[in-house]
């Protein structure tokens, strides 16, 4: 029974089953939500559910010159990274045991697609794929330290490398979501970077990459691609609510889901209505205002931290 | 540093007509660039020889997909030279009318473009929500959202009574107050800036050496429009300013661009108000008499040139088209030189190529 | 500068023949005929009186072979080269009008008319591999071009 429970928990609720889900309602509540922003109907709900068995369905074609079991692989061992930091961001009821330094897992897990997305590019052999991999690597190296550098801000306040410290932390202090503003919206900016998505789509920067280090990919693997971005998002996002808002957890098991769900939402139309606003940067543009101006304000940010 | 060569076109995302540049990479940067047309030449210079004046306005037409109406208008006024037809000022008027509408839906259509090309959605969206209603003015009074087979030799085929009139004027109105906040939002938005500000110069003697003509050579200080110069159709009876500025970069041709919809709708609405009563067109006799005529427009893009030579027979001996695009291609491995790759779309957006147009 | 004073010296300067006029819009477009070797000559000449926007060359087929360049600068000129049947060299405009290229290289292509000293000779508009003679002359027919035959036989050979 008690092993039926934990598959059941595992497998369906709110685990792999549910992750999923999750992550395609909110891919189609980002194209609903953009759609809305620029003053159209926008997909019906099912959308991204018929684009992926779409995609699965479809031919896979690689092209002459490129290594099979890498092209393979990469999707799968990126969807498997992504769907593993999951189980440790857990929807409201905790599964895993959390233990210090799970946090920095995580981070480690939510970084690797990246660095696997940039190998992508590298062993295709088009000048898209190649190109777009440089210049997701550049971009790697701005935003991953902004991220990383933005989110410690609050380990520094609670004093935990536990995401459950972070959390029970938020839970007598209240969320840090207000006091910490500014570190939160850097975080965002770093997650905008990890997502890849606009106006920090560079690598795939469809006006002359044409899909980036993905141009090359079809089929099943496209369709593993994206769906390991959509579930990147929805833990990137969770990710947020459990280091920002984590006071939510004094709702209840029920209410704190409920709650949980929310702010998950919220969270999303602020990414989409910057994806709506903005331009897409220019590589160097991003690396300057991320060397020159946000990295430098997340570390003083964090300095005030550990001086008060 | 190994050189990457990049091959944009004849199929790539950033192009929605076939061309093809091969852009030679330095990291990000453009060492080099060269380009290849013809992909959608269809000999109309040849099959113009082959078929008679009347049935060349409907071939004419189908040059280009966004500013069909200013070559048929070049090309009828040409005959109608030839033939000393006197076309009824009304007929002019409503020609002149719907060159002005199509200069709006081409800015429009453009903006669109260069905001899809630098990442800018919502923009794109926007204008080309807004370029509907302008396609809907024309859909309504010609029958034809992009051809609009209007012109006909000796004037116009269609007739505006009063609800026309009036339903255009409203239109004008409110495309007027949309297009204005468009103009507000990209003048303001530093996103926008960023990505076009300083790319794609042209300095003044650039754009004469290079014969570059209209909102390109405009936004590089030469103040140079044909409906003001050489004035064709009701021109010469309408008020007409050119904006013109010097900066000469995509930021500068964006905002020319802008500024002329407002133009072309202020020139819409004193058409529609000072519209002369009368006929709107003249029988046109079926035999052309000999000779040579040159004739020019200004098109959305810049000038559009017209040479036609008539032998006295059916159908004309030489019809050459010269169209803007082809003009202000030969400044792009210009001005994508030391451009960042991901300004190499902003550059080519830029220019509002128009491939069928060049390659003809 | 009004185009008729620029015609006046111009013509004073280099000692040509009247020019002649054809139809324009909204004015009479000056014709001025000149021989091939006079062109440089007198493309820079307009240069220096202020004439650098060349609209476009047009090639036309009589006896001869005729080149027009026409010009406009708040007026309009045209330029008019009739060549000898058997030496259909021009010189190239492109040092002094850089933006002459793509005029150049197309009548080129088009008539077969060689324009010497063209920085980039290549084919403009028709295919790099293109064998079908000049497709704008008049004893090119529209449908019997190389490549045109060439397509049909393969046809009748997959059908048969």
């Amino acid at each position: 029974m008690n092993i039926l429970h934990m598959l059941f928990e595992i497998l369906i609720f709110p685990g792999f089953a549910f992750v999923l889900f999750t992550a395609l309602f909110f891919h189609w509540l980002d194209r609903k939500l953009i759609a809305r922003f620029q003053g159209r109907i926008g997909p019906p709900w099912y959308q991204p559910v018929a684009d992926l068995i779409k995609l699965f369905s479809k031919e896979d074609i690689l092209p002459v010159g490129t290594n099979e079991v890498f092209a393979t692989l990469l999707p799968l061992v990126s969807f498997a990274f992504v769907m593993t930091a999951s189980f440790y961001l857990p929807f409201a009821v905790p599964t895993t045991q959390s233990f210090e330094g799970d946090i920095i897992v995580v981070i480690f897990l939510l970084s690797m697609p990246s660095l696997l997305y940039f190998l992508a590019g590298w062993i295709t052999s088009g000048v898209y794929s190649i190109l777009g991999g440089n210049r997701s690597l550049l971009q790697y190296f701005s935003y991953e330290v902004l991220f990383l550098l933005a989110i410690s801000g609050t380990v520094i306040t609670s004093g935990s490398w536990s995401l459950a410290g972070i959390r029970s932390a938020q839970l007598t202090s209240g969320s840090y979501f207000l006091p910490q503003l500014l570190g939160f919206f850097l975080t965002v900016s770093g997650l905008i970077g990890k997502l890849k998505r606009d106006p920090y789509d560079i690598p795939k920067a469809k006006s002359e990459m044409v899909a980036g280090p993905l141009t090359e990919f079809s089929g099943k693997k496209l369709g593993l691609w994206q769906l390991t971005n959509q579930l990147q998002t929805v833990v990137g996002l969770s990710f947020l609510v459990h280091t920002y808002f984590g006071g939510y957890w004094q709702m209840g098991t029920v209410g704190g889901f409920f709650t949980f769900y929310l702010l998950l939402i919220l969270l999303q139309c602020l990414l989409s209505a910057i994806s709506a606003i903005y331009a897409r940067f220019r590589i160097d543009q991003l690396i300057r205002l991320n060397w020159y101006a946000l990295i430098p304000l997340a570390l003083i940010h964090n300095l005030f931290l550990v001086l008060k | 540093m190994t050189r990457i060569v990049v091959p944009i076109g004849p199929q790539h995302p950033l192009l929605k007509e076939p061309i093809s540049f091969l852009i030679s990479l330095d990291g990000e940067r453009v060492v080099n660039s060269s380009l290849r047309l013809g992909y959608v030449h269809r000999g109309i210079e040849k099959l113009a020889q082959q078929r008679t004046y009347v049935q060349n306005v409907y071939l004419i037409e189908r040059i280009c997909g966004i500013c069909s109406h200013i070559h048929t208008t070049t090309y009828c006024q040409a005959i109608e030279t030839l033939l000393g037809l006197d076309v009824p000022r009304r007929g002019l008027y409503i020609r002149t009318l719907l060159c002005e509408l199509e200069r709006i839906h081409s800015h429009l259509l453009w903006l669109g473009v260069l905001a899809k090309n630098i990442g800018l959605d919502t923009i794109f969206m926007y204008s080309w929500r807004d370029r509907e209603i302008v396609l809907k003015m024309m859909e309504e009074i010609s029958g034809g959202r992009v051809s609009h087979a209007v012109n006909i030799i000796g004037g116009v085929r269609i007739d505006l009574d009063a609800d026309r009139l009036t339903m255009l004027e409203s239109g004008l109105n409110d495309l007027n107050g949309r297009v204005e906040e468009l103009i507000g939002t990209i003048e303001r938005d530093r996103s926008f800036a960023a990505r076009t500000r300083g790319i794609g110069k042209l300095t003044l003697e650039d754009v004469k050496s290079f014969c570059v003509v209209g909102p390109v050579a405009r936004a590089s200080g030469l103040d140079i429009d044909l409906r003001r110069d050489a004035p064709y159709a009701a021109y010469h009876e309408l008020e007409i300013e050119v904006p013109v500025m010097n900066e000469g970069d995509v930021w500068a041709r964006s905002m020319i661009r802008m500024r002329e919809i407002l133009q072309a709708s202020r020139l819409a609405k004193q058409i529609i108000r000072t519209l002369p009563k009368g006929p709107v067109s003249t029988t046109a006799p079926r035999k052309v008499p000999p000779g040579e005529v040159v004739s020019r427009a200004e098109a959305p893009r810049g000038e559009v040139f017209y040479y036609l030579r008539s032998n006295g027979s059916q159908q004309p001996e030489r019809l050459k088209i010269r169209t803007p695009t082809l003009t202000n291609l030969i400044t792009l491995p210009e001005q994508l030189k030391d451009v960042q790759m991901a300004d190499v779309s902003a550059v080519i957006a830029g220019v509002d190529l128009c491939i069928a147009c060049a390659d003809r | 500068m009004k185009m008729e004073n620029i015609l006046k010296k111009l013509i004073d300067a280099l000692g040509l023949d009247s020019p002649t006029t054809m139809l324009g819009i909204p004015t009479e477009e000056h014709v001025l005929q000149i021989l091939p070797t006079q062109l440089l000559s007198v493309v820079a000449k307009l240069g220096e009186y202020g004439v650098w926007h060349l609209s476009t060359i047009t090639c036309l087929q009589d006896e001869r072979f005729i080149l027009l360049y026409h010009f406009w600068c708040f007026g309009n000129l045209t330029l008019r080269i009739e060549l000898e049947p058997d030496d259909l060299r021009v010189p190239s405009i492109c040092p002094l009008i850089p933006g002459a290229e793509y005029y150049e290289r197309e009548v080129q292509e088009m008539y077969g008319i060689e324009f010497q000293g063209l920085p980039n000779p290549q084919p403009l508009l028709l295919p790099d591999n293109w064998k079908g003679g000049y497709p704008m002359r008049k004893d090119e027919h529209s449908n019997s071009s190389a490549a045109g035959e060439d397509r049909s036989k393969k046809l009748k050979g997959g059908l048969s």
